[in-house]
Protein backbone atom coordinates (compact mmCIF):
# COMPACT_ATOMS: atom_id res chain seq x y z
CA UNK A 1 0.00 0.00 0.00
CA UNK A 2 1.57 3.39 -1.10
CA UNK A 3 0.98 6.67 1.31
CA UNK A 4 -2.22 8.17 0.13
CA UNK A 5 -1.78 11.81 -0.76
CA UNK A 6 -5.63 11.18 -1.56
CA UNK A 7 -7.25 7.52 -1.23
CA UNK A 8 -7.95 6.43 -4.06
CA UNK A 9 -11.68 4.15 -4.81
CA UNK A 10 -10.22 0.71 -3.20
CA UNK A 11 -8.84 2.64 -0.29
CA UNK A 12 -11.90 4.60 0.30
CA UNK A 13 -14.17 1.57 -0.03
CA UNK A 14 -11.59 0.00 2.68
CA UNK A 15 -12.34 2.74 5.37
CA UNK A 16 -16.21 2.42 4.60
CA UNK A 17 -15.38 -0.94 5.70
CA UNK A 18 -14.80 0.29 9.11
CA UNK A 19 -18.08 1.63 9.71
CA UNK A 20 -19.70 -1.14 8.30
CA UNK A 21 -17.75 -4.08 10.88
CA UNK A 22 -17.10 -6.01 7.38
CA UNK A 23 -13.01 -5.57 7.51
CA UNK A 24 -11.57 -9.01 7.31
CA UNK A 25 -8.33 -8.74 9.46
CA UNK A 26 -6.31 -8.18 6.52
CA UNK A 27 -8.21 -5.01 5.74
CA UNK A 28 -8.53 -4.13 8.98
CA UNK A 29 -4.27 -4.38 8.79
CA UNK A 30 -4.76 -2.68 5.84
CA UNK A 31 -6.70 0.44 7.42
CA UNK A 32 -4.22 0.55 10.14
CA UNK A 33 -1.54 1.66 8.13
CA UNK A 34 -3.91 4.17 6.05
CA UNK A 35 -4.95 5.96 9.14
CA UNK A 36 -1.06 6.35 9.99
CA UNK A 37 -1.50 9.26 7.78
CA UNK A 38 -3.04 13.04 8.25
CA UNK A 39 -4.61 12.60 5.22
CA UNK A 40 -6.55 9.78 6.47
CA UNK A 41 -8.26 11.15 9.04
CA UNK A 42 -10.77 13.08 7.00
CA UNK A 43 -12.40 10.68 5.24
CA UNK A 44 -12.62 8.60 8.35
CA UNK A 45 -14.22 11.35 9.93
CA UNK A 46 -16.14 12.02 7.24
CA UNK A 47 -17.66 8.48 6.71
CA UNK A 48 -18.23 7.58 10.48
CA UNK A 49 -20.48 11.03 10.14
CA UNK A 50 -22.15 9.68 7.06
CA UNK A 51 -22.59 6.40 9.07
CA UNK A 52 -24.10 7.55 12.14
CA UNK A 53 -26.30 10.56 10.67
CA UNK A 54 -28.00 7.60 8.31
CA UNK A 55 -28.07 5.56 11.46
CA UNK A 56 -30.07 8.44 13.18
CA UNK A 57 -32.38 8.65 10.37
CA UNK A 58 -33.02 5.36 10.44
CA UNK A 59 -33.75 4.87 14.07
CA UNK A 60 -35.84 8.35 14.19
CA UNK A 61 -38.24 6.52 12.00
CA UNK A 62 -39.41 4.35 14.29
CA UNK A 63 -38.70 5.82 17.48
CA UNK A 64 -39.47 3.95 20.53
CA UNK A 65 -39.49 5.13 23.96
CA UNK A 66 -37.04 4.65 26.55
CA UNK A 67 -37.97 2.65 29.46
CA UNK A 68 -38.73 4.52 32.70
CA UNK A 69 -36.60 2.03 35.00
CA UNK A 70 -33.76 2.82 32.78
CA UNK A 71 -34.07 6.54 32.09
CA UNK A 72 -34.07 6.97 36.01
CA UNK A 73 -30.35 5.16 36.10
CA UNK A 74 -29.09 7.36 33.31
CA UNK A 75 -29.79 10.16 34.97
CA UNK A 76 -29.09 9.22 38.10
CA UNK A 77 -25.51 8.15 36.62
CA UNK A 78 -25.45 11.68 35.04
CA UNK A 79 -26.02 13.49 38.09
CA UNK A 80 -23.43 11.56 39.66
CA UNK A 81 -20.99 13.02 36.66
CA UNK A 82 -21.16 16.09 38.68
CA UNK A 83 -20.99 15.35 42.21
CA UNK A 84 -17.02 14.16 42.31
CA UNK A 85 -14.30 16.65 40.77
CA UNK A 86 -12.43 14.77 37.86
CA UNK A 87 -9.25 15.41 36.99
CA UNK A 88 -8.71 16.74 33.79
CA UNK A 89 -7.74 14.30 30.82
CA UNK A 90 -4.21 13.16 30.09
CA UNK A 91 -2.69 15.19 27.53
CA UNK A 92 -0.15 13.51 24.80
CA UNK A 93 1.44 16.60 23.58
CA UNK A 94 2.86 14.01 20.54
CA UNK A 95 -0.61 13.75 19.49
CA UNK A 96 -1.80 16.79 19.71
CA UNK A 97 -2.57 17.97 16.10
CA UNK A 98 -4.34 14.95 15.70
CA UNK A 99 -6.53 15.55 18.52
CA UNK A 100 -9.57 17.30 16.75
CA UNK A 101 -12.18 14.34 16.89
CA UNK A 102 -14.52 12.20 19.07
CA UNK A 103 -10.99 9.93 18.59
CA UNK A 104 -7.73 10.35 18.49
CA UNK A 105 -5.85 8.84 15.75
CA UNK A 106 -4.54 6.35 18.67
CA UNK A 107 -8.33 5.77 19.71
CA UNK A 108 -9.18 4.81 16.18
CA UNK A 109 -6.51 2.40 16.05
CA UNK A 110 -7.87 0.83 18.88
CA UNK A 111 -11.08 0.83 18.22
CA UNK A 112 -10.33 -1.07 14.91
CA UNK A 113 -8.35 -3.54 15.71
CA UNK A 114 -9.58 -4.49 19.33
CA UNK A 115 -12.93 -3.61 19.52
CA UNK A 116 -12.49 -1.91 22.93
CA UNK A 117 -13.89 0.93 23.70
CA UNK A 118 -12.27 3.90 22.26
CA UNK A 119 -12.00 6.16 25.73
CA UNK A 120 -8.34 4.54 26.50
CA UNK A 121 -6.66 7.74 26.46
CA UNK A 122 -9.57 9.19 28.92
CA UNK A 123 -8.09 9.01 32.38
CA UNK A 124 -11.35 9.92 34.37
CA UNK A 125 -11.88 8.59 37.90
CA UNK A 126 -15.34 8.14 38.39
CA UNK A 127 -17.35 8.18 41.70
CA UNK A 128 -18.20 5.02 43.47
CA UNK A 129 -22.11 5.13 44.05
CA UNK A 130 -23.60 1.86 45.94
CA UNK A 131 -27.07 3.12 45.36
CA UNK A 132 -26.84 2.22 41.54
CA UNK A 133 -27.35 -1.28 40.33
CA UNK A 134 -24.83 -0.89 37.95
CA UNK A 135 -24.34 -4.38 35.60
CA UNK A 136 -20.86 -5.98 35.77
CA UNK A 137 -20.39 -4.95 31.67
CA UNK A 138 -21.33 -1.20 32.57
CA UNK A 139 -18.31 -1.40 35.80
CA UNK A 140 -16.32 -2.99 33.80
CA UNK A 141 -16.38 -0.30 31.25
CA UNK A 142 -16.16 2.10 33.77
CA UNK A 143 -12.81 0.39 35.08
CA UNK A 144 -11.30 0.18 31.56
CA UNK A 145 -11.76 3.87 31.32
CA UNK A 146 -10.85 4.93 34.67
CA UNK A 147 -7.44 4.11 35.03
CA UNK A 148 -4.03 4.08 33.97
CA UNK A 149 -3.19 0.59 34.85
CA UNK A 150 -5.99 -2.11 33.67
CA UNK A 151 -4.69 -4.66 31.58
CA UNK A 152 -6.43 -6.87 29.07
CA UNK A 153 -5.69 -10.52 28.51
CA UNK A 154 -7.55 -12.94 26.05
CA UNK A 155 -8.89 -16.43 26.95
CA UNK A 156 -6.91 -19.30 25.22
CA UNK A 157 -6.66 -22.91 25.48
CA UNK A 158 -5.74 -23.96 28.46
CA UNK A 159 -4.25 -27.40 29.40
CA UNK A 160 -7.67 -29.45 28.73
CA UNK A 161 -10.10 -27.36 26.18
CA UNK A 162 -13.55 -27.30 25.99
CA UNK A 163 -14.83 -29.04 23.22
CA UNK A 164 -16.51 -25.51 21.90
CA UNK A 165 -15.31 -22.37 21.00
CA UNK A 166 -15.11 -20.18 24.19
CA UNK A 167 -13.64 -16.57 24.01
CA UNK A 168 -13.56 -13.50 25.95
CA UNK A 169 -11.08 -11.82 28.19
CA UNK A 170 -10.13 -10.25 31.36
CA UNK A 171 -9.54 -6.66 32.49
CA UNK A 172 -7.50 -5.93 35.62
CA UNK A 173 -6.40 -2.93 37.36
CA UNK A 174 -4.03 -3.57 40.06
CA UNK A 175 -4.01 0.12 41.38
CA UNK A 176 -7.59 -0.89 42.19
CA UNK A 177 -7.28 -4.18 42.60
CA UNK A 178 -10.02 -4.86 40.76
CA UNK A 179 -11.35 -6.79 37.40
CA UNK A 180 -13.59 -8.62 35.55
CA UNK A 181 -13.34 -11.59 33.58
CA UNK A 182 -15.25 -11.65 30.35
CA UNK A 183 -16.90 -15.11 28.57
CA UNK A 184 -18.72 -15.65 25.32
CA UNK A 185 -19.93 -19.14 24.67
CA UNK A 186 -18.58 -20.38 28.13
CA UNK A 187 -20.22 -24.02 29.25
CA UNK A 188 -23.42 -23.63 32.22
CA UNK A 189 -22.21 -25.39 35.02
CA UNK A 190 -24.39 -27.17 37.38
CA UNK A 191 -23.15 -25.68 40.77
CA UNK A 192 -23.89 -28.94 42.73
CA UNK A 193 -21.86 -31.10 40.69
CA UNK A 194 -19.03 -28.64 39.76
CA UNK A 195 -17.45 -25.00 39.84
CA UNK A 196 -15.53 -22.41 38.13
CA UNK A 197 -12.64 -21.54 39.82
CA UNK A 198 -9.92 -18.09 38.91
CA UNK A 199 -6.34 -18.43 40.13
CA UNK A 200 -3.90 -15.51 38.99
CA UNK A 201 -0.56 -16.89 38.33
CA UNK A 202 1.49 -13.75 40.23
CA UNK A 203 5.22 -14.68 40.48
CA UNK A 204 6.49 -11.42 42.12
CA UNK A 205 3.85 -12.39 44.93
CA UNK A 206 4.54 -16.09 45.57
CA UNK A 207 5.00 -19.22 43.38
CA UNK A 208 1.35 -20.33 44.43
CA UNK A 209 -1.31 -18.80 42.22
CA UNK A 210 -4.07 -16.98 43.96
CA UNK A 211 -7.42 -17.67 44.42
CA UNK A 212 -9.74 -15.46 42.46
CA UNK A 213 -13.30 -16.95 43.72
CA UNK A 214 -15.43 -19.39 42.79
CA UNK A 215 -18.13 -18.38 40.15
CA UNK A 216 -21.04 -20.33 38.06
CA UNK A 217 -22.48 -19.68 34.53
CA UNK A 218 -25.79 -19.53 34.26
CA UNK A 219 -26.53 -18.28 30.73
CA UNK A 220 -25.58 -18.63 27.24
CA UNK A 221 -23.89 -16.16 25.28
CA UNK A 222 -21.61 -13.61 26.96
CA UNK A 223 -21.68 -13.24 30.86
CA UNK A 224 -19.06 -11.00 33.14
CA UNK A 225 -18.16 -11.74 36.29
CA UNK A 226 -16.14 -9.70 38.79
CA UNK A 227 -13.03 -11.28 40.05
CA UNK A 228 -12.24 -11.57 43.98
CA UNK A 229 -9.03 -11.67 45.04
CA UNK A 230 -8.38 -13.07 48.07
CA UNK A 231 -4.81 -11.83 48.22
CA UNK A 232 -3.04 -8.28 47.41
CA UNK A 233 -2.36 -9.11 43.23
CA UNK A 234 1.20 -7.23 42.64
CA UNK A 235 2.02 -8.27 39.02
CA UNK A 236 -0.15 -11.00 37.40
CA UNK A 237 1.37 -12.85 34.37
CA UNK A 238 -1.44 -14.76 33.51
CA UNK A 239 -5.20 -15.98 34.49
CA UNK A 240 -6.08 -19.44 34.46
CA UNK A 241 -9.72 -21.60 35.22
CA UNK A 242 -10.22 -24.41 36.59
CA UNK A 243 -12.92 -26.74 36.89
CA UNK A 244 -13.40 -27.63 40.71
CA UNK A 245 -15.83 -29.60 43.12
CA UNK A 246 -18.52 -26.58 44.63
CA UNK A 247 -16.91 -24.26 46.59
CA UNK A 248 -14.08 -24.76 45.47
CA UNK A 249 -10.67 -25.51 46.51
CA UNK A 250 -7.58 -23.99 48.37
CA UNK A 251 -4.88 -25.76 46.03
CA UNK A 252 -5.91 -26.73 42.69
CA UNK A 253 -4.57 -29.82 40.94
CA UNK A 254 -5.04 -28.16 37.69
CA UNK A 255 -6.22 -31.76 36.52
CA UNK A 256 -8.91 -29.80 34.51
CA UNK A 257 -7.69 -26.09 33.16
CA UNK A 258 -9.78 -25.31 30.19
CA UNK A 259 -9.09 -21.50 30.02
CA UNK A 260 -5.48 -19.15 30.10
CA UNK A 261 -5.16 -15.97 29.53
CA UNK A 262 -1.50 -14.67 29.44
CA UNK A 263 -0.18 -11.03 29.69
CA UNK A 264 1.74 -10.23 26.97
CA UNK B 1 -17.65 17.03 8.81
CA UNK B 2 -15.62 17.22 12.07
CA UNK B 3 -17.66 17.21 15.12
CA UNK B 4 -15.67 17.84 18.00
CA UNK B 5 -13.16 20.32 19.36
CA UNK B 6 -9.64 20.14 20.75
CA UNK B 7 -9.98 17.29 24.20
CA UNK B 8 -8.76 19.91 26.06
CA UNK B 9 -10.76 22.84 25.70
CA UNK B 10 -11.47 23.75 29.26
CA UNK B 11 -15.03 23.54 30.04
CA UNK B 12 -17.07 26.74 29.58
CA UNK B 13 -18.33 28.88 32.52
CA UNK B 14 -22.15 29.01 32.90
CA UNK B 15 -22.09 32.97 32.99
CA UNK B 16 -19.99 32.86 29.33
CA UNK B 17 -22.44 30.79 27.34
CA UNK B 18 -24.10 31.86 24.79
CA UNK B 19 -28.18 32.00 25.32
CA UNK B 20 -29.04 29.20 22.68
CA UNK B 21 -26.59 26.64 24.54
CA UNK B 22 -27.12 23.56 23.35
CA UNK B 23 -27.67 20.38 26.45
CA UNK B 24 -24.12 19.02 25.68
CA UNK B 25 -22.12 22.54 26.02
CA UNK B 26 -24.85 22.61 29.57
CA UNK B 27 -23.53 19.82 30.46
CA UNK B 28 -19.92 20.57 29.85
CA UNK B 29 -20.12 23.85 31.59
CA UNK B 30 -21.39 21.99 35.06
CA UNK B 31 -25.38 22.41 34.43
CA UNK B 32 -26.95 19.30 36.18
CA UNK B 33 -30.05 20.03 35.37
CA UNK B 34 -29.05 19.27 31.27
CA UNK B 35 -28.97 15.76 32.48
CA UNK B 36 -32.43 14.91 32.54
CA UNK B 37 -33.23 16.65 29.56
CA UNK B 38 -30.46 15.34 27.92
CA UNK B 39 -31.85 11.37 28.67
CA UNK B 40 -34.81 12.92 27.55
CA UNK B 41 -33.92 14.32 24.50
CA UNK B 42 -31.59 11.61 23.38
CA UNK B 43 -32.30 8.25 25.43
CA UNK B 44 -35.06 7.37 22.92
CA UNK B 45 -33.09 7.62 19.63
CA UNK B 46 -30.20 5.78 21.67
CA UNK B 47 -32.42 2.92 22.85
CA UNK B 48 -33.78 2.59 19.47
CA UNK B 49 -30.45 2.13 17.93
CA UNK B 50 -29.51 -0.35 20.86
CA UNK B 51 -32.65 -2.06 20.30
CA UNK B 52 -32.32 -2.95 16.80
CA UNK B 53 -28.85 -4.03 16.89
CA UNK B 54 -28.85 -6.19 19.74
CA UNK B 55 -31.53 -8.64 20.38
CA UNK B 56 -31.55 -9.25 24.32
CA UNK B 57 -32.69 -6.27 26.12
CA UNK B 58 -30.44 -6.71 28.61
CA UNK B 59 -27.86 -5.86 26.45
CA UNK B 60 -29.54 -3.09 24.89
CA UNK B 61 -30.12 -1.60 28.64
CA UNK B 62 -25.96 -2.15 29.24
CA UNK B 63 -25.05 -0.34 25.86
CA UNK B 64 -27.29 2.52 26.64
CA UNK B 65 -26.20 2.95 29.93
CA UNK B 66 -22.46 2.72 28.14
CA UNK B 67 -23.30 5.46 25.94
CA UNK B 68 -24.40 8.26 28.15
CA UNK B 69 -21.39 7.47 30.44
CA UNK B 70 -19.55 8.33 27.42
CA UNK B 71 -22.09 11.39 26.50
CA UNK B 72 -21.20 12.60 29.92
CA UNK B 73 -17.52 11.66 29.57
CA UNK B 74 -16.67 13.36 26.39
CA UNK B 75 -19.38 16.38 26.16
CA UNK B 76 -16.58 19.30 26.45
CA UNK B 77 -15.31 17.63 23.53
CA UNK B 78 -18.69 18.66 21.30
CA UNK B 79 -18.11 21.79 19.32
CA UNK B 80 -21.32 23.02 17.36
CA UNK B 81 -19.61 25.08 14.40
CA UNK B 82 -18.75 21.41 13.29
CA UNK B 83 -22.13 19.32 13.23
CA UNK B 84 -25.23 18.96 15.18
CA UNK B 85 -25.44 17.84 18.98
CA UNK B 86 -27.77 15.11 17.62
CA UNK B 87 -24.85 13.34 15.32
CA UNK B 88 -22.10 13.64 17.43
CA UNK B 89 -23.88 11.62 20.31
CA UNK B 90 -25.15 9.98 17.07
CA UNK B 91 -21.07 8.84 16.36
CA UNK B 92 -20.68 7.76 20.48
CA UNK B 93 -23.87 5.58 20.09
CA UNK B 94 -22.83 3.94 17.00
CA UNK B 95 -19.02 3.27 17.56
CA UNK B 96 -19.94 1.82 21.14
CA UNK B 97 -23.06 -0.49 19.37
CA UNK B 98 -20.51 -2.07 17.13
CA UNK B 99 -18.26 -2.88 20.04
CA UNK B 100 -21.23 -4.87 21.50
CA UNK B 101 -21.50 -7.10 17.89
CA UNK B 102 -18.31 -7.73 17.89
CA UNK B 103 -18.32 -9.15 20.67
CA UNK B 104 -21.79 -11.33 19.84
CA UNK B 105 -20.90 -11.39 15.73
CA UNK B 106 -22.25 -15.18 16.47
CA UNK B 107 -25.71 -14.37 17.30
CA UNK B 108 -27.21 -12.05 15.01
CA UNK B 109 -27.52 -14.70 11.98
CA UNK B 110 -30.98 -15.70 13.53
CA UNK B 111 -32.30 -12.67 14.06
CA UNK B 112 -32.67 -11.05 10.42
CA UNK B 113 -34.84 -13.60 9.54
CA UNK B 114 -38.09 -11.63 9.91
CA UNK B 115 -37.00 -8.25 10.09
CA UNK B 116 -38.48 -5.60 7.10
CA UNK B 117 -36.15 -2.75 6.02
CA UNK B 118 -36.77 0.48 7.18
CA UNK B 119 -37.03 3.11 5.45
CA UNK B 120 -36.07 7.03 6.88
CA UNK B 121 -39.09 9.21 7.60
CA UNK B 122 -37.84 13.04 7.04
CA UNK B 123 -41.23 14.26 9.16
CA UNK B 124 -39.62 12.06 12.73
CA UNK B 125 -36.52 13.54 12.26
CA UNK B 126 -36.91 17.49 11.71
CA UNK B 127 -35.96 17.62 15.32
CA UNK B 128 -33.41 15.64 15.16
CA UNK B 129 -30.12 16.84 13.33
CA UNK B 130 -29.62 18.33 10.25
CA UNK B 131 -26.81 15.68 9.16
CA UNK B 132 -29.73 13.22 9.68
CA UNK B 133 -32.07 15.13 7.43
CA UNK B 134 -29.40 15.33 4.85
CA UNK B 135 -28.69 11.22 4.71
CA UNK B 136 -32.04 10.45 4.44
CA UNK B 137 -32.27 12.56 1.33
CA UNK B 138 -28.97 11.17 -0.26
CA UNK B 139 -29.75 7.52 1.33
CA UNK B 140 -33.07 7.90 -1.26
CA UNK B 141 -30.88 8.66 -4.06
CA UNK B 142 -28.96 5.30 -3.90
CA UNK B 143 -30.63 2.21 -5.68
CA UNK B 144 -32.78 0.25 -4.19
CA UNK B 145 -30.65 -2.69 -3.14
CA UNK B 146 -27.86 -0.05 -1.51
CA UNK B 147 -30.66 1.15 0.55
CA UNK B 148 -31.51 -2.42 1.24
CA UNK B 149 -28.28 -3.40 2.26
CA UNK B 150 -27.01 -0.39 3.66
CA UNK B 151 -30.26 -0.47 6.18
CA UNK B 152 -29.57 -4.01 7.08
CA UNK B 153 -25.88 -3.31 7.73
CA UNK B 154 -26.17 -0.06 9.49
CA UNK B 155 -29.34 -0.20 11.07
CA UNK B 156 -29.80 -3.86 12.15
CA UNK B 157 -25.96 -4.47 12.55
CA UNK B 158 -26.35 -7.28 10.53
CA UNK B 159 -23.23 -9.03 9.27
CA UNK B 160 -22.44 -8.53 5.50
CA UNK B 161 -22.69 -12.70 5.75
CA UNK B 162 -25.92 -12.48 7.02
CA UNK B 163 -26.99 -10.00 4.35
CA UNK B 164 -25.64 -12.32 1.99
CA UNK B 165 -27.54 -15.09 2.99
CA UNK B 166 -30.87 -12.89 3.61
CA UNK B 167 -31.05 -11.28 0.07
CA UNK B 168 -29.50 -14.57 -1.53
CA UNK B 169 -26.92 -12.06 -2.92
CA UNK B 170 -22.72 -13.32 -3.39
CA UNK B 171 -20.96 -12.07 -0.21
CA UNK B 172 -18.90 -9.97 -2.13
CA UNK B 173 -21.73 -8.06 -4.26
CA UNK B 174 -22.44 -7.34 -0.56
CA UNK B 175 -20.02 -5.66 0.62
CA UNK B 176 -19.60 -3.69 -2.91
CA UNK B 177 -23.03 -2.46 -2.34
CA UNK B 178 -22.71 -1.13 1.34
CA UNK B 179 -19.11 0.44 0.64
CA UNK B 180 -19.58 1.97 -2.16
CA UNK B 181 -23.36 3.40 -0.77
CA UNK B 182 -21.92 4.62 2.12
CA UNK B 183 -19.05 6.57 0.11
CA UNK B 184 -22.03 7.52 -2.48
CA UNK B 185 -23.87 8.64 0.72
CA UNK B 186 -21.10 10.52 2.31
CA UNK B 187 -20.41 12.44 -1.35
CA UNK B 188 -24.08 13.17 -1.30
CA UNK B 189 -23.95 14.65 2.65
CA UNK B 190 -20.67 16.61 0.97
CA UNK B 191 -23.11 18.59 -1.58
CA UNK B 192 -25.47 21.55 -0.52
CA UNK B 193 -29.25 19.88 -0.82
CA UNK B 194 -31.60 21.85 -2.75
CA UNK B 195 -35.52 22.82 -0.88
CA UNK B 196 -37.42 19.59 -1.39
CA UNK B 197 -34.27 17.26 -1.16
CA UNK B 198 -32.49 17.51 -4.70
CA UNK B 199 -28.96 17.91 -4.47
CA UNK B 200 -26.72 21.13 -6.32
Amino acid sequence: MTLPESLNQEQQELLAGSFLNDLTDDEANDVQRLLAYEATELEFDELELSAAALHLALASSELGELPGQLRSKLVSEGEQHFITPRPRPHVDETNRSFRTNVMSRREKLAWLVTAVSCVLLAVVLWPENPTLELSNSVLRQRLISSTNDSLQADWGAGTTPFEENVSGDVVWSTDRQSGYMRFVGMPINDPTVEQYQLWIIDPARDDEPIDGGVFDITEDGEVIVPIQAKLEVIDPKAFAITIEKPGGVVVSTQERLPLLASVE
Amino acid sequence: MTLVADAETEPQSVMNLPEDKTLLERIAAGDQSAVSECVDQYGGVVWTMARRMLPRESDAEDATQEIFIEIWEKANRFDRSRGSEATFIGVLARRRLIDHLRRRSSKRVAHLADVDPVEPNEMNIVETADEAQKAAQCFRKLSDRQQRVLSLSIYQGATHQAISDLLAVPLGTVKSFARRGLLQLRDCMKRNLLPGGAVE
